[in-house]
């Protein structure tokens, strides 16, 4: 399994949650939450998809992501979680990336203050089950000293995640990870490993 | 008649020689002041450069250099009796002359001076400067210039920006915009609130955390008034604020929430006949 390419053929339209792609008579019509574009591609020209890390649409703000965990999940030491990951769709027209689609939808939040904090893509994520495998599975290894409950997992810089794509049947599957983040009491100590994460917000760290 | 001066070449090659010593030492004087000054530039630039933003450096660079340069040069001139002490007199009074004329000049250079140590805003910044808005182009040491947001340069003088007030809007991640809007007393005030909100989380700028917020702010003349709170970044917040603006009509019209007109009731105090 490595990043996957999906070609796409005249007359074909994919659809991937809120992600639409058309390329019908030379016509390719993106269309995601955000916004509708529409080309007009010679006949020969070769249109693929390619699933990549989250931090470009609708515009390119920060490469922090933030996944908010639907619920808070007590992690015991050296865990290890997958957790659920949005990714995006870039657009190949004969190799040369012409547009990124999101299948999701797009929030921000601020990690920390306003005047002093990170702005980071937002996604309401939760521990992958079986149900939700289309959206992307990101692994986590953190390494806590002791048991604590974690609300958020902070990745500094999404576009560094490693990842890997099949095509399926009903669609595409993406796989991040792993990441490792390094816990510690309230402290949040930012590995120094090369894929960096933190984990935050805890609500209290269990002794 | 006078006899001839009684003068050999040795002594002419003497006297020359010392009446152009002084000259000589002037002059290595100089050429050492100078390979100092390059020498501590050269150090600069390669010890305290890369550690200082740009603007902030040069004139840092300049005024050290500078300062080298003129102390190296009164020093050096000693030797053809020009006197440290006659020059400070002399600068002195040159110095309160020059004081009188280049006042305002003064006030900006110090201002400037202390805008760089001081550093409300660097190059790039959005920011209110004098009832100027706009970007920051340029920060010289007698004057910042600010292109506003219709396209104007403006040059403002440093002691003005130094002692006036200065808002910087590219301090913060984010910033909070707010928009009031009027509802009709006949509406339904929840069914409002919870419109509002939903464009709020269907913007993808307006921040989750932290939280945008809906709040009936006053009881109004003809409306009620609800306020629309959102925390949104610094980069896009103009783009938002004009799309909430549009957003808010569209979704209260949809939702068939009246935005009154100013109205008022008359009532007359005694009958009022009306003629057909």
């Amino acid at each position: 399994m490595g990043n996957i390419l999906i070609t796409l053929n005249q007359g074909v339209e994919f659809v991937l949650e809120s992600a639409q792609l058309s390329f019908k008579d030379g016509v390719l019509v993106l269309k995601d939450l955000y916004k509708f574009e529409e080309y007009r591609v010679v006949n020969k020209a070769q249109v693929t998809i390619k699933p990549t890390p989250p931090y470009r649409s609708p515009t390119s703000l920060t490469k922090c992501l933030a996944l908010s965990l639907k619920s808070p999940i007590i992690v015991p030491s050296s865990s290890r979680l997958e957790v659920i990951a949005p990714f995006e769709l870039e657009v190949l027209v004969n190799d040369k990336p012409i547009s990124v689609l999101t299948p999701f939808k797009v929030k921000f939040t601020v990690i920390g203050t306003p005047s002093e904090g990170v702005l980071c893509r937002w996604f309401p994520s939760e521990l992958v089950s079986e149900g939700n495998l289309k959206k992307a599975k990101l692994e986590v290894n953190a390494e806590v000293v002791g048991t604590a409950l974690i609300k958020d997992i902070v990745i500094e810089d999404v576009n560094n995640l490693p990842m890997k794509s099949k095509k399926l049947k009903e669609g595409i599957q993406v796989l991040y990870g792993p990441v490792k983040g390094l816990f510690m009491k309230n402290h949040l100590i930012i590995s120094q490993k090369k894929f960096q994460s933190k984990i935050i917000e805890v609500i209290k760290t269990l002794e | 008649m006078a006899s001839p001066t009684n003068i050999t070449p040795e002594g002419e090659v003497a006297k020359s020689l010392e009446q152009v010593i002084p000259y000589l030492w002037v002059g290595l004087g100089i050429v050492l002041t100078v390979l100092i000054a390059l020498f501590i530039k050269a150090m600069m630039r390669k010890a305290v450069r890369p550690k200082l933003p740009a603007d902030v450096y040069s004139p840092i660079e300049k005024a050290i250099v500078y300062t080298i340069v003129i102390v190296g040069v009164i020093v050096s001139l000693a030797p053809l009796g020009i006197s440290l002490t006659g020059l400070l007199v002399a600068g002195g009074f040159a110095g309160i002359v020059l004081g009188f004329a280049t006042q305002t000049v003064i006030a900006n250079l110090f201002s400037g001076l202390f805008l760089l140590v001081e550093r409300p805003f660097k190059i790039g910044d959005a920011v209110q400067v004098m009832n100027y808005s706009g970007i920051v182009e340029d920060v010289s040491i007698l004057s910042t210039r600010v292109r506003t947001w219709d396209g104007v340069f403006v040059r403002l003088p440093n002691d003005k920006v130094f002692s006036g007030d200065i808002a910087n809007y590219a301090r913060s991640v984010a910033r909070r915009l707010s928009v009031k809007i009027g509802v009709s007393y006949n509406s339904d005030i929840d069914k409002a609130v919870a419109v509002l909100r939903e464009l709020l989380e269907d913007q993808p700028y307006v921040l989750v955390n932290p939280p945008p917020d809906v709040l009936v702010n006053e009881y109004g003349d003809s409306a009620i008034v609800l306020e629309v709170r959102a925390w949104v970044p610094i980069e896009v917040w103009f783009q938002v604020y004009a799309d909430l603006m549009k957003g808010i009509k569209r979704r209260l019209d949809e939702a068939g929430i009246e935005i009154p007109y100013p109205q008022l009731d008359l009532h007359f105090r005694n009958e009022v006949k009306l003629k057909s």
